[in-house]
């Protein structure tokens, strides 16, 4: 929800035609500037901020949508952070030259990468299916690949460390041959290194949207993975609209390979509750468990942390058995800021948190404000 | 003459609301819409509220009556309002983002004119000489090397590595305080790259039609008078053959004039550039209707007066054409 300023808003009668919506307002330590479209966004501090006014005069948004552009721009001064890929934290930003001038950081992220199955497959809906495909995908030969490292095992819908998240659940080690056993007793037997069942042979098609190159990757490997225990898994990248609207919306997709954003709170109403799977709403898997359904809605109506922390674990237990999804990875959020910059403390939330306090020492400063 | 204009501009009218419902119909035929870009996925967004959304942009009306409404607005050359969140006249936002790319493409295309000419003049001239074979090597290169590569390769020599020239984008973080002049050199500075690529990877269609457009004019028969009559090799050169070699430039002129205003997205991502080339593209990703059929009108619009104006150019350059 946000803040609908009555004295700013009731010239308008309809709401749309408001400045606001590009000369926004707010409550936080930053007030909006100017907006140039396609280019940058200014803000500066606001004197009025309850936590106290931010120690840096002026931060500056600059639109550069190219990725490689980003770096250059960073290494020659004209940002001070962005956010690296895992190629430009491993390989690029390795030299003495580089860390005399910049700080990297590393946390994890919040989010992960899934591979989610259409539970009404023929194939998928037998849960020993979805069981075998966890135990052979090689996890660490993904984050390793992926991520160069830079990343951890995903076991549920929650980031490792944080209260909701249980760290005691079933877990798949990559195992060709457990997966295989698991298959030849869900009936899959193999001929001529594929699985053959009732004359099918296990065949299927993982959507994802193209221009993710961390999803394309992430398809390439499991295709080996899965390729190794006499599974053939096709790889089709969809334009984004396109891939929600005609593969996810109508449920015209074997598996897919998508991720979610973890939010601050546990709640997982919307992705897992078995009243969730109409079109356009976000159980496209068709995920319906009575026992997960009653969990979320415990977890959504209480105050009581314990309670909630309780209800969340088994809800991940319930998930880590199932495997509707198989939990793929958790990246790691590599910022990187000019080391002129002070006061940055790292913790689990990252280093944006404490934003207002950061400063640069007279001596350093680059830009000055002229007021 | 001006008879035949007024009906080429006639016909003009039938032509541009053929282009609009064919490019309106393939819009629609794309899959997801306008309001997906914020709703997809997002568990905030009810059913509820995607209807709202389609009421409030009109999108809940059959395709027919949606047309007709851009048409009828089109009439008044009112082209509606962008779906993006900051809901800006589509119009507003073509023209903030038209200096930028004009500048770019005018810059680049005179570059390109100014080397590409002479360039492929004097190869024809000196056909299968070492400039010749030099420059036949040059320009295809530039047409060759993939623009992107090439400009990140200027951006780590001239930006990180010499620190000449800023890496990307229009402006200088400082550009407000500069006068005018300071203003006008920090825009050169960032524009110097991007133009001399753009133009480097132009030169070669241009040098080589020029080229070959002069070989032809160089055989006729009056070229061998004028040369059996002992004129001067200069006077041979730029009076009887060049003037004639250069009468098919201006059909490509007149179809270059869309171009002016088209920019290009890979440069303009690559560069950080906020022009036409990338708000066209984030217009399509999000399907921002309005703004995608406003920038296609002036496109088609500006084809088919480059067309008209190559046209009528050649008549009046062209004394046959004109008499027949």
């Amino acid at each position: 929800m946000h803040v609908l300023p009555k004295h700013l808003l009731e010239k308008y009668p309809d709401i749309s035609k408001s400045p606001l919506n590009k000369k926004p307002v707010g409550t936080g330590p930053f007030r909006f500037v100017e907006w140039k479209t396609g280019e940058k966004v200014v803000f500066d501090t606001s004197p009025d901020y309850f936590e106290g006014k931010p120690f840096i005069a002026r931060v500056i948004t600059r639109v550069i949508p190219d990725q490689a552009t980003m770096f250059l721009e960073l290494k020659s001064g004209g940002v001070d952070t962005m956010g690296l890929t895992p190629p430009q934290y491993v390989r690029q930003t390795e030299t003495a030259e580089f860390r005399k001038s910049f700080n990297r950081y590393k946390y994890t992220a919040s989010a992960y990468t899934y591979l989610g199955f259409r539970l009404s497959h023929p194939f998928f809906k037998d849960r020993r299916v979805r069981q075998a495909i966890a135990h052979a995908v090689d996890k660490k030969a993904l984050i390793d690949g992926v991520l160069l490292g830079l990343g951890q095992e995903a076991t549920g819908p929650y980031k490792p460390g944080t209260w909701a998240y249980n760290p005691n659940v079933r877990k798949y080690p990559h195992d060709p041959l457990i997966a295989k056993a698991l298959l030849a007793e869900a009936g899959w037997k193999e001929k001529d290194g594929v699985l053959v069942k009732d004359g099918q042979p296990f065949e299927f098609t993982v959507h994802t949207n193209a221009g993710n190159e961390a999803r394309a990757k992430t398809a390439a490997i499991l295709q080996q993975n899965l390729a190794a225990v006499g599974i053939r898994m096709k790889i089709r990248t969809v334009e984004w609209a396109a891939f929600i609207n005609e593969v996810i919306d109508k449920r015209k997709f074997d598996a897919v390979i998508l991720g979610w954003n973890i939010t601050p709170d546990p709640d997982q109403f919307d992705i897992w509750h078995s009243s969730k799977t109409g079109p356009k709403e976000l159980n496209h898997i068709g995920f319906a468990n009575p026992e997960v359904d009653r969990l979320l809605d415990e977890g959504r109506s209480t105050f009581d942390l314990e309670k909630r922390k309780k209800a969340y674990f088994r809800f991940q237990e319930i998930l880590a058995e199932e495997q509707p999804y198989v939990f793929l990875y958790v990246p790691e959020a590599l910022p990187v800021v000019h080391n002129r910059f002070h006061g940055i403390v790292p913790a689990p939330a990252g280093i944006t948190y404490n934003f207002i306090k950061w400063y640069v020492p007279a001596a350093l400063q680059k830009h000055r404000v002229q007021s | 003459m001006l008879r035949y204009i007024a009906r080429r501009l006639l016909l003009t009218v039938p032509l541009l609301v053929g282009i609009s419902l064919v490019s309106f119909l393939m819009m629609h035929m794309a899959p997801g819409g306008p309001i997906g870009a914020g709703t997809d996925l997002n568990p905030k967004a009810t059913a509820e509220s995607r209807a709202r959304l389609k009421a409030y942009y009109g999108l809940d009306q059959p395709l027919h009556v949606q047309y007709g409404r851009w048409l009828g607005r089109m009439a008044t050359l009112d082209f509606g309002d962008s779906f993006s969140p900051d809901g800006r006249p589509v119009a507003e936002k073509i023209k903030e983002r038209i200096p930028i790319t004009l500048t770019i493409n005018v810059l680049s295309m005179g570059l390109i004119f100014l080397v590409a000419i002479p360039v492929g003049v004097t190869s024809a001239v000196r056909k299968g000489s070492l400039f010749d074979r030099i420059s036949t090597v040059a320009v295809f290169t530039g047409f060759a090397i993939p623009t992107f590569w090439l400009a990140l390769l200027m951006m780590i020599l001239f930006g990180v590595k010499l620190g000449w020239l800023p890496i990307s984008g229009i402006s200088s973080m400082d550009y407000e305080s500069l006068g005018a002049i300071g203003k006008l050199a920090d825009r050169s500075r960032h524009l110097l790259l991007p133009v001399l690529l753009a133009g480097f990877g132009g030169l070669a269609g241009m040098s080589r039609y020029m080229r070959s457009n002069m070989l032809e004019v160089i055989r006729q028969d009056y070229v061998a008078t004028a040369r059996a009559k002992g004129l001067p090799e200069g006077t041979v050169v730029f009076r009887h053959a060049m003037r004639n070699a250069l009468l098919p430039v201006i059909t490509i002129l007149g179809l270059a004039v869309p171009d002016l205003l088209g920019g290009s997205v890979i440069f303009e991502t690559i560069f950080a550039i906020p022009g036409m080339g990338q708000l066209f593209y984030q217009g399509v990703m999000s399907r921002d209707y309005p703004l995608i059929m406003g920038i296609l009108t002036i496109g088609a619009f500006l084809t088919l007066l480059g067309n008209l104006l190559a046209d009528v150019g050649y008549a009046l350059a062209d004394p046959r054409i004109r008499q027949g």
